[in-house]
């Protein structure tokens, strides 16, 4: 498209130049004349006139070819000739350009690619310049989408906290600050039961059949040692391993060493059945004069008879019969009660009891057999007067 | 030819000195130039006409990334032969 600008003559032109090379117009437009016939004439001669800052003549042979007057539309035969150009100089081409000189090329999409290389129609400038504002829009909306997100995960982090800080202040205000029971309190709160058994700490391994088993043959191996068979006795109707204890070795006490020389493994000790054969060793010793093997291997059976009646407990949770005060109780709960008599009849035999098998012990129980030894003394003997 | 010979012949066929040439030639295209770059169009008699042409905003493959881009609009210098030009240089 051809810029509307002023038409300059060959006199006007003379004028600016000789202002600038201070002379006098003839001598310019004489100057003007020689300078662009000479530039012809080079033409003829060279292939290539260069002019400094300014551009490259050049003139190029164009062969013989076909050609349709657009007019007449008839074919005409244009002869081999010489074209001549102008290459201009990029600093003459970016002073002409001074306009759009800031404007740099848009890689396009590829969409928009597929039509190639043809010339554009106003619809598909439209689309073009379309596409940059949805570009524009597209930016604030990612922006949009990242401060969102950023939102949700300082709420998420804020709910986390208080389902972590909830507990923790309950836990305080039971004033047990221990990992265990903070434990419990959380999964008490989410039903997470299962969790709370493998936390809370030796519990799964306690009611563990198998490992009792082994505990009580270790035990039998022990105190089977050294010791002869006096007789084999079959149990009638009313017998109890209580009184079959007293009537051979003369101490009921002793009856968990013969419950675990007859035993395999687990079994309820509180059932025995006519016609059961009861294997009669010798007595272990006399309780008043134990040496300190007889007594760790009396210790180890009531410990044996202790995780017997604790697991006991804690699998029966069925209602069981009514005791002295007409109050009906879980049986379970009877069995732990048991448990704990147990331990605590084991503890006239050794006193250090609870702090020598720690591990095998809950730790609920060694508090409480603490508070009965503080009331009762190692043998239930002390104050029993007063309550 | 470079322009240390332009000089020579034309200061020796307008018999003047060559300083006096250089300046002329500087002056000659620096104002040719300032006219273009005004939008202006210049008409050499015998010779050609110089002028801008516009070329509008269009597609063009870059084949160094091999994308398609649009191109900006452009101005752009342009020389047209005489047509005594043109029989002078196509004579022989």
């Amino acid at each position: 498209m051809k810029i509307e600008g002023d038409k300059i003559f060959i006199d006007e032109f003379c004028e600016e130049v000789s202002k600038k090379a201070d002379t006098t117009d003839e001598n310019s437009k004489k100057f003007i004349h020689t300078l662009f016939d000479f530039i012809g004439d080079s033409l003829i001669k060279e292939e290539k006139v260069p002019i400094y800052h300014f551009g490259i003549f050049k003139k190029k042979w164009t062969p013989e070819k076909k050609g349709i007057n657009p007019q007449t539309k008839e074919t005409i035969t244009i002869p081999a000739h010489y074209k001549i150009s102008l290459t201009p100089s990029s600093l003459l081409a970016n002073e002409v350009n001074r306009k759009y000189r800031n404007l740099k090329p848009n890689v396009l999409d590829e969409i928009l690619t597929l039509t190639g290389l043809k010339k554009l129609t106003p619809a598909e400038t439209i689309v073009l310049e379309r596409t940059d504002e949805l570009k524009k829009e597209h930016g604030k909306a990612k922006k949009r989408a990242l401060i969102t997100v950023i939102a949700g995960g300082i709420i998420l982090l804020a709910l986390l906290a208080l389902l972590i800080l909830v507990p923790v202040y309950y836990v305080k205000e039971d004033n047990s600050n221990n990992v265990v029971n903070y434990v419990k309190k959380v999964n008490r709160m989410f039903g997470l039961n299962s969790i709370s058994e493998k936390l809370r700490g030796g519990k799964s391994e306690e009611i563990n059949k198998e490992k009792i088993d082994e505990f009580m043959a270790n035990s039998k191996k022990d105190l089977s040692q050294d010791r002869k068979i006096i007789e084999t006795y079959a149990v009638k109707q009313g017998d109890s391993i209580f009184s079959i204890s007293n009537k051979y070795w003369g101490n009921q006490y002793l009856w968990p060493d013969l419950y675990i020389l007859n035993k395999d493994g687990f079994a309820d000790p509180d059932l025995i059945y006519p016609d059961d054969k009861i294997v009669i060793y010798e007595k272990l010793g006399d309780p008043e004069q134990f040496s300190e093997v007889q007594k760790s291997r009396i210790v180890q059976a009531y410990i044996g008879i202790y995780r017997i009646y604790r697991a006991l407990g804690e699998e029966d949770v069925s209602e069981g019969k009514a005791n002295n005060d007409g109050n009906k109780i879980q049986s379970g709960k009877k069995r732990i009660d048991d448990s704990r008599w147990t331990l605590y009849t084991a503890i006239r035999y050794d006193h250090e009891l609870l702090k020598k098998y720690k591990d095998a012990i809950y730790p609920e129980d060694i508090d409480l057999l603490n508070k009965y030894i503080e009331k009762f003394g190692y043998d239930g003997k002390k104050d029993k007067s007063k309550n | 030819m470079n322009k240390k010979e332009m000089i020579k012949h034309l200061s020796e066929k307008l018999s003047i000195t060559q300083s006096e040439t250089k300046i002329l030639l500087d002056s000659t295209f620096d104002t040719l130039a300032e006219l273009l770059a005004k939008g202006n169009s210049f008409n050499a008699l015998g010779f050609g006409t110089f002028s801008v042409t516009e070329l509008e905003k269009r597609k063009g493959f870059n084949p160094l990334i091999k994308k398609w881009m649009m191109l900006p609009p452009k101005l752009k210098p342009k020389f047209k032969a005489s047509e005594t030009l043109k029989e002078r240089v196509n004579k022989q």
